[in-house]
């Protein structure tokens, strides 16, 4: 293994982030190939949760843009500051005073800075997270090319901004629409699986770790198991972590029935999957558990 | 060591480089901007291990998750081609991929891909539109020639789900102020606001709830309409639900995600044990207002196809329906039988719900699929 890629997964881990390699080889390449980094993965498998360890681990902000539906430059970018240049225009009206220019209303100082211009702008390397992009529209996709490929903006009327500190772009996916070539050709690629084993056991006993670890055992195991079941939506290692966070919260020792019961909603998030869950998962699930072996 | 690293630095270089080629034979778009940061990145680690140049090929060279599978399978083949020992004649290896390139199926509708020509050409070679039949009944296609019958639905399919959204638009009179146009308008009156500009919000598009009865009245179209679904599925720019029905509702959305046609009918055929039953849709609808309600929003058109016949419960089927047409954004109802010249909605069920539909169309051969893609289809 390489020794880089062994220090990024410590580094990772201290920062309560379990990582394989192919994310440490993600990031390493992102930081020395100055390129974004495209993640993709099934929900609550954390993807978004990257990039602020990865922020954590620079010591430096997270700027976070969340794509929605109709999402457009004024609102990711840039915009004027339409009233203060309405304002700007009346005021010199009525001070008769001709020194305002058009070039002075298109100046730096009626500029909003939204926050992929604030991520280029920074005095250092920021994080910038463009979270959800399958959410915005694909004519959106097309304004953050010259972002992604190149970090800077050009604005009509100012011209092109260009980032000092090329900052560390993260986009996440959940598939819910196909991005186009063009964005994902700039971007190097992640995809996140749900956890093996070994690795959902190591990020339960991290981040909950008063839970014990037989118990972390069986919460891995039944969670893992369940992920395997016909359901509307699989749970997550979010979900899973909450889970062991909701058991160990409400006194849980040893999984069994009446504790599972209680603590369902964090798991199941659907409600014929937790109907299917009790009336049949839930008892072979248990049987599974309790004989012990990792499935 | 020096002409160690450079050597293998060179095997390395090359590898990567016939990697990025067999992809692309086998249709997986690399470009050239990938091609240049694996190459950077494979100078960059100096490290040849197997694992590891892996990852850089993961991260660098694929940008979906359908690739990878590509990936590793050229990956293997190259490998096994360097590993080994062959004549000098270079054209063997070549030979032996071209075989092995898959023609692809790709699970989005790709407008702008540019292996999109080759991918529907290598996809329904040896057929040709002009056999098909557009007015023929499904009922009377021959097994035969259904191959090509369901090519043309899947053609249709794809044209009608791509769909171009915006969310504002410049407008001439009505709708928002458009502050940021006017302003830019104003710089031609030295800053005074002689006109203000518009901007409207253009729909955006709806979800779709595909109900279809698989009864045993209904079954041969039932396999048209599950195919017609699958390939609107694929496309993923359109939102479906689907859900089948004979005597009880079940919705089959995930079973639709499969990689081929007869995977998905094998898996619908697991999970679904009514088929060919009697027909229960004022139950099934039921369903479809209580269990999965969260599927039917006032943005979702719903989709039933069913002939009608119902061996239910008829007053619940009217209340249902009424309660759909009131949560859903419209209801287009496809009966087959509607393709017959003389034929009335007079089936119970079908008398009943047909004034709680805002669309009733035929659904019995290809031309009626068209007619209802192009309902559903982007207005503009």
């Amino acid at each position: 293994m390489n020794a880089r890629y062994d220090e990024i997964i410590a580094s990772l881990r201290r920062c309560d982030y379990v990582a394989d390699t192919d994310i440490a080889t993600s990031l390493f390449l992102a930081e020395h190939l100055n390129k974004p980094i495209l993640i993709e993965g099934e929900a609550g498998v954390g993807k978004t949760e990257i990039a602020r360890v990865l922020a954590k681990l620079k010591n430096t902000e997270l700027i976070r843009l969340q794509c929605y539906e109709g999402l457009d430059f004024n609102a990711a970018l840039y915009e004027w500051n339409y009233q203060k240049q309405i304002m700007s225009i009346r005021l010199n009206e009525l001070r008769g005073n001709t020194a305002l220019s058009i070039g002075d209303l298109y100046s730096a100082e009626y500029l909003l800075h939204r926050p992929i211009l604030k991520a280029l702008l920074a005095k250092q390397r920021t994080v910038l997270l463009l979270d959800e992009i399958d959410r915005a529209d694909e004519e959106f996709e097309a304004l953050l090319l010259e972002t992604l490929g190149e970090y800077q903006i050009s604005i009509p009327e100012f011209g092109t901004i260009r980032a000092e500190h090329a900052p560390y772009v993260i986009l996440t996916s959940n598939r819910t629409r196909e991005l186009t070539d063009a964005l994902r050709r700039r971007c190097l690629y992640l995809w996140i699986a749900y956890p093996s084993f070994q690795k959902e056991l190591e990020v339960i006993q991290l981040k909950v770790p008063a839970i014990g670890e037989s118990l972390a055992f069986q919460v891995t195991t039944f969670v893992q198991a369940l992920r395997r079941e016909q359901l509307n939506k699989v749970p997550g290692l979010s979900e899973a972590i909450d889970w062991a966070r909701a058991l160990q919260g409400t006194g849980v020792r040893v999984l069994e029935r009446a504790g599972v019961e209680n603590t369902v909603g964090v798991l199941l998030k659907d409600r014929q999957d937790v109907k299917t869950f009790r009336d049949t998962l839930l008892g072979t699930l248990l049987e599974k558990v309790s004989g012990g072996n990792p499935l | 060591m020096a002409a160690t690293l450079s050597d293998n630095l060179r095997i390395t270089t090359d590898f990567s480089l016939r990697l990025c080629t067999l992809l692309r034979q086998s249709g997986v778009g690399v470009g050239a901007q990938q091609s240049i940061a694996c190459m950077q990145a494979v100078l960059l680690l100096e490290s040849f291990n197997e694992e590891e140049l892996k990852g850089v090929y993961r991260a660098t060279l694929i940008n979906r998750k359908q690739d990878l599978h590509q990936l590793n399978l050229a990956y293997d083949l190259l490998m096994k081609d360097y590993l080994t020992p062959r004549p000098e004649n270079k054209e063997v290896p070549e030979e032996r991929n071209r075989t092995t390139v898959i023609a692809r199926t790709r699970e989005y509708a790709g407008g702008m891909a540019p292996a999109k020509d080759e991918d529907e050409q290598a996809r329904t070679e040896g057929y040709s539109a002009r056999q098909v039949n557009h007015q023929k009944d499904f009922r009377l296609v021959n097994r035969r020639s259904m191959p090509d019958y369901v090519s043309e639905l899947e053609r249709i399919a794809r044209r009608y789900a791509t769909i171009a959204r915006r969310k504002t638009k410049r407008a001439k009179r009505s709708g928002r102020v458009d502050l940021r146009a006017s302003i830019r308008e104003s710089v031609k009156f030295d800053g005074e606001i002689m006109k203000l500009r518009f901007k409207r919000k253009v729909p955006t598009h709806s979800r779709f709830v595909v109900v279809c009865d698989v009864s045993g009245s209904m079954e041969i179209y039932g396999v048209f309409l599950l195919n017609f679904l699958y390939h609107l599925h694929r496309m993923r720019k359109i939102r479906v639900e689907s859900f089948v029905f004979s005597t009880y509702l079940q919705s089959l959305t995930k079973e639709f995600r499969s990689k081929n046609f007869p995977e998905m009918l094998r898996n619908v055929a697991v999970h679904f044990t009514g088929w060919s039953g009697g027909t229960k849709i004022g139950a099934a609808i039921e369903s479809l207002n209580e269990t999965y309600a969260t599927s039917v929003t006032p943005k979702t058109t719903v989709i039933i196809m069913s002939d009608g016949w119902d061996t239910g419960n008829i007053p619940l089927l009217e209340r249902e329906m009424s309660k759909l047409r009131r949560r859903a954004k419209s209801v287009i109802w496809i009966n087959p039988l509607k393709g017959d010249l003389d034929y009335e909605p007079l089936a119970m069920g079908m008398a009943i719900a047909r004034p709680y539909c805002d669309h009733f169309i035929a659904g019995h051969n290809i031309e009626s699929f068209a007619e209802f893609a192009r309902l559903i289809g982007p207005r503009d």
